[in-house]
């Protein structure tokens, strides 16, 4: 097995500082903007957030990499069109690393794409075809993974709703979140909503929204007199089986080295963890990703924080919630605080992390957490990307 | 939310998406038409790849042919679907995933029993229905079963 970490020398993202990070406002709808002005106001107020300016950026990441260097004037900048979420932060971080950037922009918004309220917003009709005529979308696709640890483990609709409640409860409390004030919700509030696709309901499922945000990374020289205090990468990793909603999703799809589709991730976790240099113990809080309420006790397991087949019940003791043994998506995530759908509810899991390490969450801040992890993706997905942001440098 | 009938899973109706097919998945679709299920295996390592491909995806070395499958399997794994993706697709809806006899795993719908009758391991036999566009799309229903939402 290949890990990027290296036992011996220097950590590898020593040099790279979060320096800069930034939500523009989330609503259901934003009125006047589509996804490259609102990815535009998030690529500024991270900048502004780290006290730099357009001039100092030499790399610009994200699906309006071009499009920012034009109207930010950034030219000549290294442009990288990535569309996802930590990756392109991992990519950012190895570009500094490596020497070819020192003050790296990343930027998404997704705003005046979901239109036809008629059916699912449209990233999640998959058109491929041996997917389409059978009706799936994200929900459904999910749900064929979580049914099998229903039927291997005995998790419950009522554990993966109190996974929904704990994180919509999160977000009730964050006047930032779309869904501000809209609870407070119990399990019994979740398995009472709709069905959506057994076993997820309505308030299983992550919302649809308009947002966008931006982070900047900066070569650690450069982070003394910047206005934000520093956060430190301290390992990341990134896990696929392939194409997501092309294929049946599969929880036993077998991949090289006894990992399994169903627990994607698991490798990119140990990578992670071992660039650190630290486990699963040592995490504070988990801004984990939630496209679904069965995710959130799948990365219990897959990340190490419980045993295998035991997400379930560790939720369900309240471990994820506030005060528990390791807090999960303290701003509300994509269930409530926003879910933009163009990748910025990707990078957002990271950027509630810098604010977790910098102590700074008006709502939901964990005391005292020193290290957090952070994810994308998910099984139905057949991808899990991870990073591991830490208060202090490597 | 729109009040259905007694949920008994039928094939749906023809307006549906549609498939379109790829160079390397024509011989599956065509098989389809003529209500055969056939699948892909190589004939070096006799892996059966995810989707069609051009070269064995377990030993990259072995010529892939199309076999035909028995359409015989268990219920692996499925949801109940009742906000639908598309609003041409008929509520409720059950994706599944079968896992065939001959060692591969097919996404299909199941058919022809309620949502309540669906457990795992389920024997399971596809059936084709027509779905528009002269596409035949394989379901699966209850082996054995009677199929009460036929035709309709």
């Amino acid at each position: 097995m290949i890990g990027y970490g290296s036992a011996v020398g220097a950590h590898p993202y020593r040099d790279v500082a979060i320096a800069g990070v930034f939500n523009t406002e989330q609503a259901r709808r934003l009125e006047g903007h589509d996804s490259e002005s609102i990815a535009t106001a998030g690529a500024l107020g991270a900048l502004a957030d780290a006290g730099l300016e357009p001039t100092d950026v030499d790399a610009v990441i994200g699906s309006f990499a071009q499009e920012l260097t034009l109207s930010l004037a950034l030219g000549p900048c290294t442009r990288v069109f990535d569309p996802l979420g930590i990756p392109a932060i991992l990519h950012g971080a190895q570009m500094i690393a490596a020497g070819q950037a020192s003050v790296v922009l990343l930027a998404a918004g997704g705003a005046d794409v979901y239109r036809d309220r008629e059916a699912t917003a449209p990233w999640t009709r998959p058109e491929h075809e041996f997917v389409i005529s059978y009706g799936l979308f994200t929900a459904a696709e999910f749900a064929l993974m979580a049914r099998r640890h229903m039927l291997t483990y005995g998790t419950t609709p009522e554990q993966m709703a109190t996974a929904a409640a704990t994180i919509r409860n999160y977000g009730h409390a964050n006047p930032a979140a779309v869904y501000h004030g809209k609870g407070p919700f119990t399990p019994a509030d979740v398995l009472a909503s709709r069905m959506v696709a057994d076993p997820f309901h309505l308030l299983d499922c992550s919302t649809t929204s308009e947002g966008g945000c931006g982070l900047v990374l900066v070569r650690a020289d450069r982070v003394s007199g910047l206005r934000s205090r520093p956060v430190w990468i301290l390992g990341g990793g990134s896990d696929s089986f392939g194409p997501a909603y092309q294929m049946a999703p599969v929880w036993d799809m077998p991949g090289k080295d006894g990992y399994v589709a169903g627990r994607v991730g698991e490798r990119a976790g140990q990578q992670a963890y071992r660039t650190a240099g630290i486990g699963p113990a040592d995490v504070g809080v988990a801004e984990l990703y939630d496209p679904f309420s069965f995710e959130i006790i799948r990365q219990m397991e897959v990340f190490g924080f419980c045993p295998d087949g035991e997400g379930g019940p560790f939720v369900a003791d309240g471990h994820t919630g506030p005060g528990g043994t390791i807090p999960v998506t303290t701003d509300g995530g994509t269930m409530s605080f926003s879910h933009a759908g163009i990748n910025a509810q990707q990078y957002q899991r990271v950027i509630r992390g810098v604010q977790q390490m910098r102590g700074e969450c008006p709502t939901g801040q964990v005391p005292g957490a020193e290290v957090a992890i952070c994810s994308n993706g998910g099984s139905g997905a057949l991808f899990t990307d991870v990073l591991l942001l830490g208060a202090a440098r490597p | 939310m729109t009040v259905e009938p007694p949920a008994v899973l039928r094939p749906q109706p023809p307006g549906i998406p549609l498939p379109r097919p790829s160079r390397l998945s024509q011989p599956y679709w065509d098989a389809a038409r003529a209500q055969e299920l056939v699948f892909q295996r190589c004939t070096g390592c006799g892996a059966v790849p995810r989707r069609p491909v051009a070269s064995c995806s377990a030993c990259s070395r072995g010529r892939l042919v199309w076999e035909r499958s028995s359409g015989a399997g268990t219920l692996y794994s499925w949801t109940v679907v009742w906000r639908p993706q598309h609003p041409t697709f008929r509520t409720p809806y059950a994706p599944a995933v079968m896992a065939m006899e001959e060692g591969w795993w097919l996404m299909t719908s199941i058919i022809g029993c309620a949502p309540e009758d669906l457990t795992s391991g389920l024997p399971l036999q596809v059936v084709f229905h027509p779905v528009g566009g002269d596409v035949w799309l394989p379901y699966a229903e209850p082996a054995g079963g009677t199929e009460p939402g036929s035709g309709s």
